[in-house]
């Protein structure tokens, strides 16, 4: 206990240093954990979103993705949907009739994709009831009823209940038009969808488009675990093997490599960030630590001279690192962790960038993302900062000959 | 023992020593540098760590500050050249509404009125409108842009990058121009012809047959598979748009004078119904994008050099209250409160002034150097060419953008900050009593 209480007097002897490298470490961890929570919150945030459409794993027929030529179907949903009920993990399937068109509102008229769905389906594949700024997610069948992109309707000055004339070219290449009533309006911070979809019932689609065959563009995959993304991946083109030919399968990886790269380069400004912020904790500690033994050098020298052993001060020179890092990182993530809460539920508010963030697939709220991973990573390096940090006024300690340290001035 | 003040007062019968001289004052600045200096020599752990330290921040604000500047400089480029240029004018509302009812209905005494307008290079007339295409197996949406053939080149570059055929001719009529996935989506080839559908700006149909004369490519392929180009002239006839266009885009003498010119624009315009505009009001969506991730990035760059200033703090205030002993001794033997202060601030100063030099020099250097030799990327070659589905073209390399001013901004932060990091100890100094400082342990 004695030499707790002379950590503590210690440390107490200069209340404004300590506490200034106190206050240091915990600003400096909640910055950090601020910028953990705000960066991983954005990426991934930016990636549900993209993938709650796109879905994990992205089937089209071969050279769909180039061309967008119904010719480049998928002609054998069935045989795809029947492989995919036998690949463990796969939770949510939804299948898409995609086909380029133009939309008319009264006065303006903009390129879009018409996209037939099944609405059961779509709502529990994306939840994509739960993104609609306006009216419903309503796409009963012969009702010609679509739900419209946000931005979309934006840009055709269109309102929920009115109609959009939308002109295709169907299956037997001749041009067919049709108004369909805007029943909602979607908006899920995913461009291709909020700028430029109209979606609309599947067999509403395909009578317009005198489509008889049950083809579809697109069918997207959702996992139960996006870590058995290549796994899951791999067992499919496993079963469908012989189809392969007509066929191609993405992940969401493939789809999205600015994506990846943004997931990697989280990690090494983490990496950077900790770097300096600990190189800045372990200089201040160590220039506490330095001055507070060379203050009582003559101290330790009595001490000394009187049998004390070294790994007395040792500890004790251990003991006031360690206990000023505890502090700093008891603070530290205390104040981090509030600060994450709160971002996490209420969000960084940046609607003043609505539609720039919107442009990239962002919502305009960022939530901070909130992990046990950071505190441990924050403990991790507030403890190797603090005890590489004592290592030099140690090792000076212990070259200290008692009766020199008594005669130091 | 008598406070230092009633040492320094002068004596009922001493003669007033007059106005303070140049001389005196320099003789002043010299024993405080002197006293200073010594200070700095004398300890020099807290002399070298602040250099170091202080040093470092200047070098990581000007070269993440070049490394910043020449991302959002490579994005603006991008955006801006790719087709929208720095300068147009249009219709008031056509920025915020792109439709019929927002075009400039006088372009001939609009032209007439911009002719001789100092600052401006040249200038082209565009009317930009929305089609379907339909070739004899598929259809698309596209957006067609009546050009005039023979100034679009300087703009948008689009002749350049032929991958088929030729580019339009003043005299084409029946010809459209398209980039090579929207020829893919079409299933067309040069030579072959498409079908149009749209409407005319007095809404009324209209429809014809062109040849697909030219194909273009782009790495931009959200560009490509969606922009088509006419012959304006020809427009004019099928849309009703003589004397009609979208935009006028000005193309100035030198970009770094953009706002100047839009002034002498505006000036010359005299009008209510048409604006010029720098290419930040048409493209806000991309300005509104630098900003969020200008702030993300200075709230990164705030916490490690507020972080670095701490540790500058630290050691100042352990240096300072090292000789608090020997700053009491020289208040009791007369120093005024304020020579102190002057010897401490101008301590911080000069290491100041030290580590600026270190690491401005470096980071201008190095800013200077990766401007002219960009660091290659290649391994993010897939990841950079995603920036075309957001409209931008970047070459796998991160290229810095040295500028004088954005150095000398950090500058200041990084002096203003070595001031602001002594201010504590300094004015705790500047409270204490002599004798208690004496007595200090």
């Amino acid at each position: 206990m004695l030499i707790f209480r002379m950590a503590y007097f210690n440390l107490w002897r200069r209340k404004a240093r300590t506490i200034a490298v106190i206050s240091m470490i915990t600003a400096g961890l909640v910055g950090l954990l601020f910028t953990q929570g705000i960066y991983r919150g954005f990426i991934y945030q930016m990636i549900d979103d993209a993938l709650r459409y796109t879905g994990d794993i992205t089937i089209h027929g071969k050279g769909y993705r180039q061309s967008k030529r119904l010719t480049d179907s998928i002609h054998m949903p069935d045989t795809v949907l029947e492989a995919l009920s036998e690949v463990p993990g796969v939770t949510r399937v939804s299948k898409r009739l995609t086909q380029g068109g133009m939309a008319a509102s009264a006065r303006v008229s903009r390129p879009v994709q018409l996209t037939g769905v099944d609405p059961v389906a779509e709502k529990e594949f994306g939840r994509l009831g739960l993104f609609i700024d306006e009216g419903e997610f309503s796409l009963e069948p012969g009702t010609r009823s679509a739900v419209i992109g946000a931005g979309l309707a934006k840009d055709l000055k269109i309102k929920l209940g009115r109609k959009v004339v939308v002109t295709a070219q169907m299956n037997d290449k001749s041009l067919t038009s049709v108004a369909l009533r805007i029943r909602g309006i979607i908006r899920v911070n995913n461009p291709s969808i909020d700028k430029e979809s109209i979606l609309m019932n599947m067999s509403d689609l395909r009578s317009l488009l005198g489509i008889a065959d049950n083809r579809v563009t697109q069918i997207s995959v959702r996992l139960e675990n996006t870590a058995n993304l290549e796994k899951a991946r791999d067992t499919l083109l496993q079963k469908l093997q012989l189809q392969m030919n007509d066929l191609e399968i993405f992940t969401w990886k493939d789809l999205y490599p600015l994506y990846v790269m943004s997931i990697d380069m989280i990690w090494i400004i983490e990496a950077i960030s900790y770097f300096i912020i600990y190189l800045m904790v372990a200089l201040a500690i160590f220039d506490i630590l330095l001055v507070s033994v060379l203050e009582r050098i003559r101290e330790f020298g009595i001490l000394l001279a009187v049998g004390t052993p070294f790994r007395t001060f040792r500890n004790l020179i251990l003991l006031e690192a360690m206990s000023i890092g505890f502090l700093g990182f008891v603070f530290g993530s205390l104040f981090g962790y509030a600060l994450l809460l709160y971002l996490k539920y209420f969000g960084l508010d940046l609607s003043n960038y609505a539609d720039a963030l919107g442009g990239i697939g962002m919502s305009s709220v960022i939530r901070a993302e909130v992990h046990w991973f950071y505190f441990l990573n924050g403990m991790a390096a507030t403890f190797a900062a603090t005890f590489l940090s004592a290592l030099v006024p140690i090792r000076i300690l212990k070259k200290l000959k008692p009766v020199e340290a008594i005669r130091f001035t | 023992m008598p406070e230092p003040k009633q040492i320094l007062r002068r004596t009922p019968g001493e003669q007033n020593p007059g106005p303070i001289s140049s001389s005196k004052i320099s003789s002043w600045i010299g024993i405080i540098a002197k006293v200073a200096w010594r200070n700095l020599a004398r300890n020099k752990r807290r002399s070298f760590m602040t250099i170091l330290l202080s040093g470092f921040s200047a070098f990581l604000l000007i070269l993440y500050s070049g490394i910043l500047n020449g991302q959002y400089g490579a994005m603006i480029k991008s955006g801006v050249e790719i087709f929208p240029g720095y300068i147009q004018i249009a219709a008031k509302g056509y920025v915020e509404e792109p439709g019929y009812e927002n075009q400039i209905f006088n372009l001939d005494e609009t032209l007439e009125a911009i002719r001789g307008a100092e600052g401006v290079a040249a200038q082209t007339v565009r009317f930009q409108t929305f089609v379907l295409l339909s070739s004899d197996t598929e259809s698309a949406g596209a957006i067609v842009t009546g050009i005039d053939p023979s100034n679009e080149p300087a703009f948008s570059k689009i002749d350049e990058t032929l991958a088929g055929g030729k580019y339009l001719s003043p005299d084409d009529q029946n010809v459209i121009f398209i980039g090579k996935e929207m020829a893919l989506n079409l299933g067309v080839k040069v030579g072959d012809q498409i079908s149009y559908v749209s409407s005319a700006v007095d809404y009324s149909f209209t429809a014809d047959n062109v040849t697909v004369g030219g194909i273009y490519r782009s790495n931009v392929s959200q560009f490509s598979s969606s922009m088509v180009f006419m012959n304006k002239a020809y427009m004019d006839q099928m849309f009703m748009t003589d004397n009609i266009a979208s935009v006028i885009v000005i193309q100035p003498e030198n970009i770094q004078s953009i706002d100047r010119v839009v002034k002498n624009l505006n000036q010359a315009l005299r009008s209510d119904a048409v604006e010029a505009m720098p290419w930040s009001r048409y493209m806000s969506e991309m300005v509104d994008m630098i900003e969020v991730d200008r702030i993300f990035n200075i709230l990164l760059l705030g916490m490690f050099v507020g972080v670095i200033f701490f540790v500058i703090m630290i050691y100042s205030l352990i240096t300072i209250y090292g000789r608090f002993r020997e700053l009491g001794i020289m208040r009791a033997l007369g120093t005024s409160p304020a020579q102190v202060i002057s010897i401490l601030i101008f301590e911080a100063m000069a290491l100041a002034a030290f580590s600026i030099v270190i690491g401005a020099t470096l980071g201008g250097y190095l800013t200077y150097y990766w401007e002219i030799h960009p660091i290659p990327m290649d391994q993010y070659k897939e990841s950079f060419e995603q920036y075309s589905q957001y409209g931008y073209e970047f070459e796998p390399q991160v290229a810095t953008l040295f500028s004088l001013a954005s150095i000398l901004k950090n500058i200041i932060l990084v002096f203003f900050l070595n001031l602001v990091a002594v201010l504590y100890p300094v004015l705790k100094v500047n409270r204490m009593k002599p004798v208690e400082a004496i007595n200090y342990v």
